[in-house]
């Protein structure tokens, strides 16, 4: 399967921004200082990018990328960014983080959603003995209604 | 990268969660927070190059993904991701960026010798500074088909755009990232 640069998206894609240099931006010692413009221009698309960029997607062989002028450059760059991919790609979330999320939870976003007789109720020595004296009450007074 | 069925009986449980939590049960919001962290993290990671800043927008982004639960429409995955990536491309665009790299992490080395070690924290410095040169959505794009390791359709579907879109932001960025480092390691 070929890439298609030049779909009709590229014309309506708004977040399009690199324009490739003319020259190369940094020469063996230099520093990466380069910024990229937030602007949209076509890329120079030769037959050895584009199958650079089929490699890179899983279309052909590293050999038929290889065997094209700067191939082979090309392909040990991209061989040695992927090894750093790998690298970040390995990373998991540290476990404090889960606990720093659910602590920073607030506490009552949705307790008023749920129904009155699902929610849970605190009860303390205080609650308890007035529950018992008022149901101790009740029943006094229904089995007194009863024996009457 | 997970199949169609098992995507829908992902979403099947992530919606009994959801109602879980909606219903007052504020601690199960943790299961979701441990099953889709990592994914997330890593992309905060690749997109902001600083793991205390990828902490801070996974932290803020599932702060409010909890206050806003009532409002998923569709996959929680997908919804939970474009708030964190949107978190991203705000702080990319905000910041003003003094020197952050992922570098500062203390997670243990893999490499065999300290000449290794060297070289790849040299190219891991170097990549940073190339990615932090690009277009947010250039790095979000090809963070997601290179670091993350997703299928065009699978980005396509999470950023709500089309894979022919996605495809040429990929490209555009492998261009940037070829030409501000092939004269140093090619």
């Amino acid at each position: 399967m070929y890439d298609d640069l030049h779909t009709p998206d590229e014309q309506s894609d708004p977040e399009l921004g690199y324009q490739p240099p003319r020259s190369r931006p940094n020469d063996n010692n230099g520093a990466l200082t380069h910024h990229t413009p937030d602007r949209e221009v076509p890329i120079p698309n030769s037959g050895g990018t584009a199958l650079l960029h089929q490699w890179l997607d899983g279309d052909v062989s590293i050999s038929m990328v290889r065997a094209t002028p700067g191939g082979n450059d090309a392909v040990d760059l991209w061989t040695k960014i992927h090894d750093e991919a790998e690298t970040l790609r390995s990373r998991t979330t540290p476990l404090y983080v889960h606990k720093r999320i659910m602590d920073s939870l607030p506490d009552d976003t949705y307790r008023g959603h749920r129904p009155w007789y699902k929610r849970s109720i605190s009860m303390n020595p205080a609650v308890m003995f007035v529950a018992a004296a008022v149901l101790l009450t009740l029943g006094a007074i229904i089995a007194h209604a009863v024996l009457k | 990268m997970t199949s169609a069925t098992g995507q829908v009986d992902q979403a099947d449980l992530d919606q009994e969660v959801i109602k879980r939590v909606l219903n007052g049960s504020r601690d199960s919001f943790e299961l979701l927070i441990v099953r889709y962290s990592d994914p997330l993290y890593r992309h905060a990671l690749g997109m902001t190059g600083s793991p205390d800043v990828a902490e801070d927008i996974l932290q803020q982004s599932f702060i409010k993904a909890y206050a806003h639960l009532g409002e998923v429409r569709g996959r929680f995955d997908a919804w939970v991701f474009r708030i964190v990536a949107n978190a991203c491309k705000d702080w990319l665009k905000n910041i003003r960026r003094s020197h952050v790299s992922y570098e500062e992490d203390d997670q243990p080395s893999s490499y065999s010798t300290p000449e290794e070690e060297l070289d790849r924290n040299e190219l891991r410095t170097d990549l940073e500074v190339a990615l932090a040169a690009l277009a947010p959505s250039l790095r979000e794009a090809f963070v997601m088909k290179h670091v993350e390791g997703r299928s065009y359709e699978e980005m396509a579907e999470l950023l709500r755009t089309t894979v022919g879109a996605l495809k040429m932001r990929v490209h555009r960025a492998r261009e940037a990232l070829q030409h501000l480092l092939e004269g140093k390691y090619a």
